[in-house]
């Protein structure tokens, strides 16, 4: 059993899954996690500075994003949950799609 | 019949069974998508909220992962999208679905062509074909559809709401009527008869079924099947509501006020039924918009829909011809046409021969003692219709009508031993036009600018050959209206509607004689303006409208205030009261001639009022009723209270001394109506009942008050229709009712001499009452098709079954060879009189 806290609470969903290859092929899955918690790991990864604008951060997400291409790996963050992106240098602007 | 019902129950349950296996097989959607995601190399990526609660079936055919993407994607509402090789999105955004369905109009559930298609805030749109069907092969899921109509309530719809499987979504537009006034019973008596909230009735030609002994769904013969419409000689132009005269019914053809309505001087109505789609009748409670006619008011409406294919049809029956064409000249222009010719101066069919002779009994045609006599009788009818919609909101409306009767008569008798030829020829015409023009400047406020024209012309000739000696008579009325009417629709159940009316009639009277020179011309002409608001309510549990109109008369320098009321409320599930009342006025009349004024056929001519000798008519009414209705049964029961006042004796014609009075009186008529209807499968069944007491009040008689020429003490309809299947209907009825007064001469003292003239001494009047009316009729309709397209119909009808002979009307004459004795005259109805029908509609 993996454990992790989620905003102060112990959270038991998630397992760890040896038929999952993703931590083989360098990406980051979630399954029902808080948009917060999905958008510092993409921080973290492509060390970027992440604003959000009028956005729902405690959405729960399920899928992941790769750490090779910071488009693919926004757009697999941004369509699902129906939001948009802008990149501008280092900061990574992310808004409601049609605002 | 039960064997049959065992042997499907094992087809219900087996199709039961498999409906419920189906349903288990549905798995969560977020189950399949990690099932897959095991077996494939991907990663779907998606909102929690936006998977949840969706289940679907596992794909048969679907391996590789674009099959299942596919697959996905026709199954949910959810847009799956695949962004590199292993990852996959999951959206509402940007789902691209294929929408279709099918516009029909509420009411009849016919298709509406070329209706508009629109995606909001896009200028993506289409347009529905002649089925009404549309399609969209790819439009976003959050889209949203506006579904328009001219002259319908748009709809706007989400895209995702076309999501269903398999079948294209029916889309029910409702025409707007800019009126709250809704149908409130959709099946009176047959179908194709509704009622309204205000308690009108309305008549849908294209729906209706079939009634006793009609062949055709005459219009004006129809409305006689509701309580409180009689018509006392069986003649459509001598309508009676609620015990008034003929010309108290305001008549009017798509915005025509119409003067004659009648073919063969009034057994059959002179509009095409094929053409007219609509008829609603009003008895109390009008809307302000309309004057004139304190007794009804009979609205008759075409067709006023663009076609986008060619609609058309023809038949005939034992009287005349008809045709019909409805065609599209472009997206924007229709036309509509339609003749009717009677074959009456070809051939003579014993339905000609019993109507004639119940309409030219015992006037100058027939009752001669003529050696020879040759008769031309004809009518035709035909009307034209130009509609052409600018825009959706925009439309403009031209109609054109003229209905004509002729009748050519020669006569040659024997007279001192001289041969006399007399030529004789009596026409009545009526031509009339109209224009509309229609805009919806918002959702919230329409206006329509109309304007018509009418007018009737019955003129007489009779020539004296050997003395040549020409007597000529002529009646016309022309009449013109302009009307400008908004609609404010304040909140969807709240509406005040405000309108300004200007009318001209004119109306002329003419005798003239060749020999010794003589003629005498008599016009006038009356104008009148009107402002007239009514605010309009309704929320399903209360209809409310009521209303103030303003007249004004320039001449007189006279206002007339009237108010009009009419209320519904719902009491209970099934129970509801209704209250209407109102004030009206008319300012035309139709006055009875007994002389052999247009050869006797037809005695009434039209009169204006002068405010002297003849007044403006006016009347109050008001009417309480309750009705209940639970599933197939319904039961209206309607008590109501009128008054007329200012009518003349001329106006009202009675057999007696003082006939050509100009005295002024009024009637009282008051009563219940009473209409019972059940429908079981193809079985209905309808009683229309009225017991009423009518009496004038006019002060020169002695008694004063007293029976009306129209009192109908009980009148009783009843009928029975049976369809044994969708192409053959049968239909049976009844008329039963009192006999109307009638006058004797004084007993023993039957005659008077008056300037060296016997006439007859009549006593009281209406003291004494022809026998009960009974008549059985019968119908039977057959239909079939041609082709996929043609329609043939095949209708027979038989008035009076049981050939009765009924006293209609009686009177009295002078006999010819005792100046001191009279003859009594009876007019009877209509003898056992056959019809057929056939027509083919396209």
């Amino acid at each position: 059993m993996l454990f992790r806290v989620v905003k102060q609470q112990i959270d038991t969903i998630s397992r760890f899954n040896l038929n999952d290859k993703s931590w083989l092929e360098n990406e980051s899955t979630f399954t029902s996690v808080p948009l917060e918690i999905v958008l510092n790991e993409l921080e973290n990864h492509f060390n970027i500075n992440i604003e959000t604008k009028d956005v729902n951060t405690n959405l729960l997400y399920s899928g992941g994003f790769t750490h090779k291409d910071i488009n693919i790996a926004l757009q697999s963050i941004t369509v699902p949950l129906q939001l948009s992106y802008k990149i501008e240098n280092k900061t990574v602007i992310i808004y409601n799609y049609g605002k | 019949m039960a064997n049959k019902k065992l042997l499907l129950l094992p087809f219900l349950f087996v199709f039961l069974f498999g409906f419920s296996q189906e349903k288990i097989k549905k798995i969560p959607l977020q189950d399949f998508l990690q099932e897959t995601e095991k077996k494939i190399d991907v990663k779907f990526s998606f909102s929690v909220v936006d998977v949840a609660e969706i289940y679907i079936s596992k794909p048969k055919n679907a391996n590789s992962i674009a099959e299942i993407i596919d697959y996905l994607n026709r199954e949910t509402n959810l847009q799956f999208t695949k962004i590199d090789n292993r990852f996959i999105t999951v959206s509402k955004l940007n789902k691209v679905i294929s929408i279709c369905g099918k516009v029909l109009d509420f009411i009849n559930e016919e298709p509406l062509s070329l209706a508009s298609i629109k995606v909001n805030n896009s200028d993506k749109g289409i347009t529905t074909d002649q089925n009404g069907r549309f399609s969209i092969p790819e439009i976003f899921a959050s889209d949203e559809i506006i579904v328009s109509y001219l002259g319908y309530k748009p709809l706007k719809i989400d895209a995702l709401d076309f999501k269903q499987k398999e079948n294209c979504k029916i889309i029910y537009l409702e025409e707007q009527s800019f009126s709250l006034n809704e149908i409130v019973i959709r099946r009176l008596f047959t179908s194709g008869l509704q009622k309204n909230s205000d308690g009108s009735v309305t008549l849908n030609t294209e729906e209706f079924g079939i009634l006793p002994g009609q062949i055709q769904p005459d219009i004006l013969q129809t409305i006689k099947v509701l309580p409180g419409v009689e018509s006392v000689d069986e003649t459509v132009s001598n309508i009676n509501v609620r015990g008034g005269t003929n010309d108290q019914n305001l008549i009017i053809w798509d915005g025509i006020k119409m003067y004659h309505y009648g073919h063969f001087f009034g057994l059959i109505s002179a509009y095409n039924p094929y053409l007219t789609n609509k008829v609603s009748v009003v008895k109390n409670g009008t809307s302000s918009e309309f004057s004139d006619g304190v007794s009804s008011t009979i609205l008759m409406e075409t067709k006023n829909d663009l076609e986008n294919e060619i609609v058309g049809g023809a038949g005939f029956d034992l009287l005349s011809a008809d045709f019909f064409v409805r065609t599209p000249i472009t997206n924007k222009l229709s036309v509509h046409f339609s003749a009717r010719r009677s074959f009456t101066d070809y051939l003579n069919t014993p339905t000609y021969t019993n109507y004639f002779e119940r309409s030219f009994q015992d006037n100058t045609v027939v009752s001669n003692e003529v050696n020879e006599t040759e008769t031309d009788f004809f009518f035709y009818d035909y009307s034209f219709k130009l509609l052409y919609n600018l825009n959706e909101n925009q439309s403009f409306r031209a109609n054109f009508i003229n209905i004509k009767n002729n009748l050519d008569y020669k006569e040659t008798y024997q007279e001192n031993n001289n041969t006399i030829v007399e030529n004789s020829n009596l026409t009545q015409e009526n031509v009339g036009g109209s224009f509309f023009w229609n805009a919806n400047w918002s959702d919230h406020f329409s206006s329509e600018a109309s304007f018509f024209y009418s007018n009737y012309i019955i003129n007489s000739s009779d020539f004296n050959r050997n003395s040549n000696q020409l007597l000529r008579r002529k009646n016309e009325v022309l009449e013109s209206g302009f009307t400008l009417k908004t609609g404010y629709k304040i909140t969807n159940n709240f509406q005040l509607n405000t309108g300004f009316d200007f009318n001209e009639i004119g109306v002329a009277n003419q005798t003239s004689v060749n020999a010794p020179e003589f003629f005498v011309s008599d016009k006038k002409v009356l104008i009148k303006n009107a402002l007239f608001t009514e605010a309009e309510f309704n929320n399903q549990k209360t209809y409310a409208r009521i209303g103030l109109r303003a007249n004004y008369f320039y001449k007189f320098d006279l206002f007339l205030f009237e108010p009009r009321v009419n209320i519904r409320q719902k009491m209970s599930r099934n129970f509801y009261t209704k209250l209407e009342a109102e004030l009206k006025h008319q300012s035309i009349a139709q006055q009875i001639d007994f002389e052999d004024n247009f050869l006797g056929v037809e005695k009434r001519r039209w009169v204006l009022s002068d405010e002297n000798n003849v007044p403006i008519i006016q009347s109050k009414q008001v009417s309480f009723g309750v009705e209940y209705a639970l599933n197939n049964f319904q039961i209206d029961i309607t008590g109501f209270y009128k008054k007329v006042e200012n009518i003349t004796v001329s106006n009202q014609g009675f057999y007696n001394n003082v006939q050509n009075l100009n005295a002024v009186g009024s009637y009282t008529s008051k009563g219940i109506e009473l209409i019972a209807n059940q429908k079981i499968n193809n079985f209905s069944a309808w009683l229309s009942y009225t017991f009423a007491e009518n009496d004038y009040d006019f002060d020169v008689f002695t008694p004063s008050v007293f029976p009306n020429n129209l009192d109908i003490c009980h009148s009783l309809n009843s009928a029975i229709n049976y369809n044994f299947n969708d192409q053959f209907k049968i239909s049976l009825g009844s008329v039963l009712r009192t006999g109307k007064p009638f006058t004797k001469p004084v007993e023993g003292n039957e005659t008077l001499q008056i300037n060296n003239r016997t006439i007859v001494n009549y006593d009281s009047p209406n003291q004494e009452r022809l026998p009960n009316f009974f008549r059985l009729d019968a119908s039977v309709s057959y239909n079939f098709l041609f082709s996929k397209n043609i329609k043939g119909t095949f209708r027979a009808g038989i008035t009076n079954m049981l050939n009765r002979k009924n006293t209609i009307n009686s009177y009295y004459v002078v006999d010819e060879n005792d100046d001191d004795n009279t003859l009594r005259i009876n007019n009877t109805s209509l003898p056992f009189t056959p019809n057929v029908s056939f027509r083919v509609d396209f």
